[in-house]
C-alpha cells in the first residue's frame, strides 16, 4: 500500500441513470506519479466515472477528493483549474480552429479580467503550445485546421490540449481507440516520458490490454458499475472474475 | 433598368441593416442553442432608447450608440446570468418559453410606459442623394456602412482575442471548453451581452426611418429566422449574405409583383423560409447544422 496522500480519490461513489446504477459504490485512489489503468467491458461505467471525476456529471452519493480537497460539488471549470485534465472517448477538438489555436484555447481562461481577455495570448503560452506541438510530433500541422487532421492526429492534439494547463493528473479516455500502431507507440512513449521526466500522473481508460500492461503499475476493473478487481496488470490478467467478465468463460 | 437598379440598391441597403439586426439572434442560437424569441423586443428597446435620448437631449441616434451599446450589454449580461443560464442546458422548449415570456413582458411593459402611440426620431438628414441615377436614402446608407464596420469588428473580436476564441470554443463544444477551465456560463453571459447590445444598437440605428411602437418586435424576430436559415448559425459572412438576399428579395417583390408592396415583407420572408426548408433543410449554407461560430 502507498503511504502517500492520494492525488485523486473516490469514496463510495454512486451514479444512477434512472434505475440503472452506472457507478455503484466504487472506491479508488490514484497516487502522485502513478500510471493507473481503468478497464472493463463496454457499459461497465468507466466513462461515467471519468465524467463524475471531472464533474461533468454530478454524483448521487459518495465523495471525490483531489489533492486532499473535496471536489464533489466543485464546478467542472474549477476542477480543471485545480490541475485535473482529461480527454474524451469521442475526440473533442475545435474543428474550425487551427492546431495552434486549439492548444492556446486550452490555456486561455484563468479568471482574468475581461480587458485582459481582449489581448492576444501571452508569448509564454504560445511558446508552451509550440513546444507541446513539437513534443507530440504535430509541428508540421501547427497551422492546419483541426478538422483536417486524421483521427490519430486529433487524438494527439487532444492530449496536447489537456497538457496545456500543466495539469497534475491526466485522465485519458481510450487514447488508443481507432489509432494505428505507430501512433499508439508515440502516445505510449509520450505518456512514459511525461510520467518519468515531469512526474505527471495518469489514469487511463483502455481496451488495449497490451497498452495497459506496458504502462500501468496498477489496474482497476469495473463491471456493471462495480469495482470487480484491483491489482497489478499481471494479477488482473490472471483474475478469473475478470476473465469471466470479459469473455464469459 | 432604372427601376431594377433602384430596387437592387434599396434591397442591398435594407439587407445591410438586416445583417446587423440578425447577428445577435444568430450568435445566441449558434453559441448557446437558444432561440431568442425576445430578439425583436430588444431591437424595440434600442429604438425607444434612441427616441428618448433624442427627445430629452437632442442626441443623434447614431451618437446615442455610445450610451445604448454599453447599457444594453449590461442588460444582456444580467438577463443571461439571472434568467437564461438557468434554462440554457435544459430541453430547448424551456428556453423558448422563457424568451417568449420575456418578449411578451417587455412589449407590454413598454406599452404601459410609453402607450401604443407610434413615435419617431425626425433627424435633419433624413433625406436622400443621387448616385449614378439611383436614389440613396442617407440614413440607410449610413446604416449599411456602419453594419459593415460592426461586422468587421465582431469578426476581429471573435477571431483575434482570447475572449472571442473562448466564445467560439464554447459554441463548438461546451464540455471540452469546460474541461479546459473555461467558465461557460460567464462566456454565455458575455455573448448575450454583446448580442443584445448589437440588437438594440440596430434598433437605435433604424429609429429615424421607422415608426417606434411597443409591438414592433415580432416581425423582426420572424425575419431573423429566415436570415439565419439563409446565412447560417453564428456566421458573420452568412448573416451579411442572408440579410442582403432577404433585403433584395423583399424589394424586388415589392417592385415587380403588383399589389404586394413593402408591407408584405414578412410574407415574402416566410415564403422564402419555407422554400429554403423544403429545398435545403440544413439551411442555404449548411448553417442550421450544429453550431460553430466561424
Amino acid at each position: 500500500m502507498n503511504s502517500q496522500q492520494p492525488l485523486l480519490e473516490g469514496r463510495d461513489v454512486y451514479k444512477f441513470f434512472g434505475g440503472l446504477a452506472a457507478v455503484n459504490g466504487v472506491d479508488f485512489a490514484v497516487y502522485p506519479g502513478e500510471i493507473v489503468g481503468l478497464i472493463g467491458p463496454n457499459g461497465s461505467g468507466k466513462t461515467t466515472l471519468f465524467d463524475c471525476l471531472t464533474r461533468l456529471q454530478t454524483i448521487d452519493k459518495g465523495q471525490i477528493f483531489f489533492k486532499g480537497q473535496e471536489i464533489t460539488r466543485v464546478r467542472p471549470y474549477q476542477v480543471a483549474r485545480m490541475g485535473l485534465a482529461r480527454t474524451f472517448q469521442v475526440i473533442r477538438v475545435y474543428r474550425k480552429m487551427t492546431v495552434l489555436e486549439n492548444m492556446l484555447i486550452s490555456r486561455q481562461w484563468r479568471g482574468e479580467g475581461l480587458l485582459n481577455m481582449l489581448r492576444p495570448s501571452h508569448p509564454d503560452t504560445e511558446r508552451r503550445a509550440r513546444h507541446l506541438i513539437q513534443f507530440l510530433q504535430l509541428e508540421h500541422l501547427t497551422d492546419e485546421l483541426a478538422g483536417h487532421l486524421s483521427g490519430g492526429q486529433r487524438r494527439l492534439l487532444e492530449i496536447g490540449m489537456a497538457l496545456m494547463p500543466d495539469p497534475d493528473i491526466l485522465l485519458l479516455d481510450e487514447a488508443t481507440s481507432g489509432i494505428n500502431p505507430t501512433l499508439i507507440e508515440i502516445i505510449k512513449d509520450r505518456i512514459r516520458t511525461l510520467n518519468r521526466e515531469q512526474g505527471k500522473t495518469f489514469l487511463l481508460i483502455e481496451h488495449n490490454i497490451n497498452f495497459i500492461a506496458d504502462l500501468c503499475s496498477r489496474v482497476y476493473v469495473l463491471n456493471f458499475g462495480e469495482k470487480l478487481a484491483e491489482g497489478t496488470p499481471e494479477e488482473i490478467m490472471e483474475n478469473e472474475a475478470v476473465i469471466e467478465a470479459y469473455f464469459g468463460a | 433598368m432604372d427601376q431594377f437598379l433602384q430596387a437592387l440598391a434599396s434591397g442591398l441597403l435594407l439587407g445591410g441593416f438586416y445583417a446587423v439586426m440578425v447577428l445577435g439572434f444568430s450568435i445566441i442560437w449558434g453559441v448557446m442553442g437558444v432561440i431568442n424569441l425576445a430578439h425583436g423586443e430588444f431591437r424595440m428597446i434600442g429604438a425607444y432608447a434612441a427616441w428618448a435620448l433624442f427627445r430629452a437631449f437632442g442626441l443623434d441616434p447614431f451618437a446615442s450608440l455610445v450610451i445604448i451599446l454599453p447599457v444594453m450589454f449590461v442588460v444582456g449580461y444580467a438577463l443571461q446570468t439571472i434568467l437564461l443560464n438557468r434554462v440554457v442546458e435544459r430541453p430547448h422548449l424551456m428556453a423558448l418559453l422563457v424568451t417568449f415570456g420575456v418578449s411578451i413582458s417587455l412589449a407590454n411593459l413598454y406599452k404601459v410606459i410609453y402607450s401604443a402611440d407610434p413615435r419617431s426620431v425626425p433627424v435633419s438628414y433624413n433625406g436622400s442623394f443621387e448616385l449614378f441615377g439611383v436614389t440613396m436614402p442617407i440614413v440607410k446608407t449610413i446604416i449599411f456602412f456602419l453594419a459593415l464596420l460592426i461586422m468587421g469588428l465582431l469578426h476581429t473580436f471573435l477571431h483575434h482575442t482570447r475572449l472571442g476564441k473562448s466564445i467560439r470554443a464554447a459554441a463548438q463544444n461546451k464540455d471540452a471548453a469546460r474541461i479546459v477551465g473555461i467558465e461557460i456560463h460567464k462566456v454565455y453571459a458575455i455573448t448575450a451581452g454583446i448580442c443584445i447590445a448589437l440588437t438594440a444598437g440596430a434598433g437605435a440605428m433604424l429609429s429615424p426611418t421607422q415608426a417606434i411602437f411597443p409591438f414592433m418586435g415580432p416581425p423582426f424576430t420572424l425575419k431573423a429566422f429566415t436570415i439565419t436559415a439563409l446565412g447560417g448559425l453564428g456566421r458573420i459572412p452568412g448573416a451579411l449574405l442572408g440579410g442582403l438576399l432577404l433585403g433584395v428579395t423583399e424589394l424586388m417583390v415589392a417592385t415587380y409583383v403588383p399589389g404586394i408592396g413593402t408591407n408584405l415583407g414578412v410574407a415574402v420572408s416566410f415564403v422564402l423560409l419555407v422554400v429554403i426548408l423544403i429545398v435545403r433543410p440544413q439551411g442555404l449554407l449548411g448553417g442550421l447544422r450544429p453550431m460553430e461560430v466561424e
